[in-house]
């Protein structure tokens, strides 16, 4: 379980985030719904702990985390611009979190193949980043946050800047990958179909 | 926009005419064959045979200074490199008050001249450090530090923000952020720099001269010492020969290798964030405090020392600046005043050439395809040549009529302008390429004939960047100091000969008076390095 308690965030004079609470239940999905600028980027940045909050506390699975630095939260984030690092092949990028725990090399090597089976990319584990389609790179990373089972799922717009077919496409693909990986998600998104067909429950700001 | 003209095909019949442009590339072209490539050729046809070049190889003493040229270089390039991460890492991504002016300071060691760069840890360091390998390797670093924060802030500057992000929501603590991503995004940054300090280093002559002392050779002192002491040419051709094949196997596998590591990143509009945390506000400050401290103290402490003689104070350097009699009878064989005036000679003389060869061979690269690719690859390799190699090769090329040039006061300033030429040509390609490719087809259908619209378009704008030109070439030529030892002529010595000549006697009076004219010559590139680059950051 993901809880937002009271959480405040202003840059300089501009308040973004008044008092912000929520909660989202273990293997729910939230959708963030709200237009550009309203600060839901930034609510993400605070549950993954890149940005700190001024006021409140982020909770998961019942602990206080707020102080917690983000490598050691357990957090997959998956960036609007995905984010992958050009210098790993498609392997490289997903087992790079399983590396940061220790993992054994046979292992790492097995969950790799799981996580591109879920989402439908499997044989890529060579590829490289760069010869990404748009909807294969945003897969990957999906793969890459997925991987080290996170406690939590971010996902800043993540079908932003798809062509049509590939966002209703992926948007379905994402669907399952959710469903099967009953992973708790926050997903952030300015289009309301994407909110009603992806989440269990719509937070609306503005 | 497209920033690179000639990936677009204009067609033909609106194209500059096929002889303008070759006119265009012939004067560039001949002037570098005259004065690089047929001396280049000239030091391998006195090589008298492979043997010779087999014997220089194994004989003892060269092997030794082989050794020790080496040794010294790589130390060199790894401390440099050592050092020079973090402020690198600092300056590229943190933005504070005063920023530019501590990325424009950074710079200057690397532009001033060997010679003043040596003479200033002369004057700092303990006489029981001078002619060490310590001393050596201190001045390199001074000198190089600057390669690295340049080439490693670039390559820095283009990781993208969100990728540290990324790894951190990963599990990655920030150190093995650095270690697992940021380290291997710039190994070729890396290997790039380690590569320009590798072969400044090895080539380096005026530091080595100056604090080096005696016994610490480089290949490089060797080639000046046979050509000039012992008048043994086939030896220095040798050794310039071997020293130019090492050279280029290391450039050669740099290119290979960095290639090889070379990942694209899409470069994005990074901003520099402000330090937030104490932890960072205390870096800056640790940092910006080292680099003003490391570039300061030198520069005092040689500008003070020409105010001092045996221990006090004194103006007695800056009061005889234009006698070489210290006293009647006792001369340092060195006027100050005399070579003050044949540096700006020489500079003026430099700046003109350099500028006239530059534009032309810029607007040639420009408007040719890949002859122009050839011609400046070509004005590149001087760069790679060693300073005394080029001297060395003039010197030995223009000694029979009708080219008879090398006792000519004009030879020098052509070979400062070989080394200041690729840098000149930079500056110009980068303003020149840097248009939308719709200027000149605009400029078409208003009635400008092709070469017209290259005057009015392009050439017309260059006027900022040639004035910059000419502040790099000024400051190439007053510091030049390989080349200038071989082609000097005794009574018209340059100031880094004279500088070079008075600050390794031994008395307290010539070397006050050679801290005397570093000093001013250190503020004068100063000046002109800081001047180009805070304009330019």
């Amino acid at each position: 379980m993901l809880s937002v308690n009271k959480v405040t965030k202003s840059f300089e004079t501009n308040l973004v985030l008044d008092e912000l609470s929520f909660e989202v239940p273990s293997g729910e999905t939230l959708a963030v719904l709200g237009p550009s600028g309203c600060g839901k980027s930034t609510l993400l940045k605070i549950i993954a702990g890149l940005i700190s909050p001024d006021q409140g506390k982020i909770e998961l699975n019942n602990v206080d985390v707020t102080k917690v630095p983000t490598h050691k939260r357990n957090i997959g984030f998956v960036f609007q611009d995905n984010q992958l690092f050009p210098h790993l092949n498609v392997s490289g990028n997903i087992e790079f979190g399983l590396k940061m725990l220790g993992w054994k090399k046979r292992l790492r090597q097995v969950r790799v193949a799981e996580l591109l089976d879920l989402v439908g990319l499997s044989g890529f584990e060579e590829r490289n980043i760069s010869e990404l389609s748009g909807g294969e790179a945003k897969r990957i990373a999906l793969a890459r946050s997925l991987a080290p089972t996170p406690k939590a799922l971010l996902l800043d717009e993540p079908l932003t800047g798809l062509d049509e077919e590939l966002h209703d496409q992926l948007m379905v693909d994402l669907n399952n990958i959710l469903n099967q990986s009953q992973t708790t998600t926050v997903l952030v998104t300015h289009d309301r179909s994407e909110a009603h067909n992806l989440a269990d429950k719509i937070l609306e700001m503005d | 926009m497209d920033t690179d003209s000639s990936a677009i095909k204009i067609d033909t019949k609106n194209q500059i005419s096929s002889e303008v442009r070759f006119t265009f590339l012939l004067i560039p072209a001949a002037f570098l064959a005259l004065f690089f490539t047929f001396p280049v050729f000239k030091i391998f046809s006195k090589v008298l045979s492979i043997n010779g070049v087999l014997e220089t190889l194994t004989d003892e003493q060269i092997l030794k200074i082989g050794l020790f040229t080496i040794s010294q270089a790589l130390l060199s390039t790894f401390a440099t490199l050592f050092l020079g991460v973090i402020p690198a890492i600092v300056l590229s991504k943190y933005e504070f008050r005063g920023r530019r002016a501590i990325g424009a300071l950074v710079l200057i060691p690397f532009m001033l001249p060997t010679v003043v760069a040596a003479s200033a840890f002369v004057a700092l360091l303990p006489e029981k450090l001078h002619n060490t390998l310590a001393a050596i390797i201190i001045v390199h670093i001074f000198f190089n530090i600057a390669v690295v924060v340049r080439i490693v802030g670039l390559a820095f500057a283009q990781i993208p923000k969100g990728i540290e992000q990324s790894a951190q929501t990963l599990g990655a603590s920030s150190i093995e952020t650095f270690f697992k991503v940021h380290f291997r995004l710039l190994t070729s940054a890396l290997i790039s720099s380690a590569v320009v300090i590798f072969l400044f280093t090895f080539t380096s002559f005026g530091v080595i001269q100056v604090i080096g002392g005696p016994t610490n050779s480089t290949l490089e002192v060797e080639v000046a010492r046979n050509a000039l002491v012992l008048g043994d040419v086939s030896k220095a051709a040798a050794i310039s020969v071997i020293q130019l094949i090492f050279l280029s196997a290391v450039l050669g596998m740099s290119f290979y290798y960095s290639k090889r590591n070379n990942v694209i990143l899409k470069s994005e509009d990074q901003v520099r964030s402000r330090p937030e945390s104490l932890r960072e506000k205390f870096l800056v400050a640790s940092v910006v405090s080292a680099i003003i401290v490391a570039i300061s103290i030198p520069i005092i402490a040689l500008i003070s020392s020409s105010f001092r003689l045996g221990g006090d104070w004194s103006l007695f350097a800056w009061r005889n600046w234009n006698a070489s009699e210290i006293r009647p009878g006792l001369s340092t064989g060195v006027d100050p005043m005399s070579s003050i005036v044949t540096s700006i000679q020489f500079m003026m003389a430099s700046v003109a050439i350099t500028l006239a060869i530059g534009l032309i061979a810029s607007i040639a690269i420009f408007i040719n395809g890949r002859a122009g690719k050839i011609l400046d690859l070509g004005f590149a390799l001087p760069l790679a040549t060693s300073g005394v190699t080029l001297g060395f090769g003039i010197l030995i090329s223009f000694s029979y009529s009708p080219i008879d040039w090398r006792s000519n006061w004009w030879i020098i300033p052509v070979g400062h302008s070989l080394i200041a030429i690729p840098f000149v040509i930079r500056i110009l390609l980068l303003k020149l390429r840097v248009r939308p490719s719709t200027w000149p087809q605009a400029a078409a259908t208003l009635g400008a004939s092709p070469i017209r619209s290259l005057w009015t378009i392009d050439i017309a704008r260059m006027r900022a960047p040639l004035a910059i030109g000419a502040g790099v070439a000024a400051a190439i030529s007053l510091g030049e100091f390989g080349a200038t030892t071989l082609l000097t002529r005794t009574g018209t010595e340059s100031m880094p000969i004279a500088i070079g000549n008075l600050v390794s006697q031994t008395g307290d009076i010539p070397r006050a008076q050679g801290f005397m004219l570093a000093s001013i010559l250190a503020v004068v590139t100063g000046i002109v390095v800081f001047s180009i680059e805070y304009k330019n950051a």
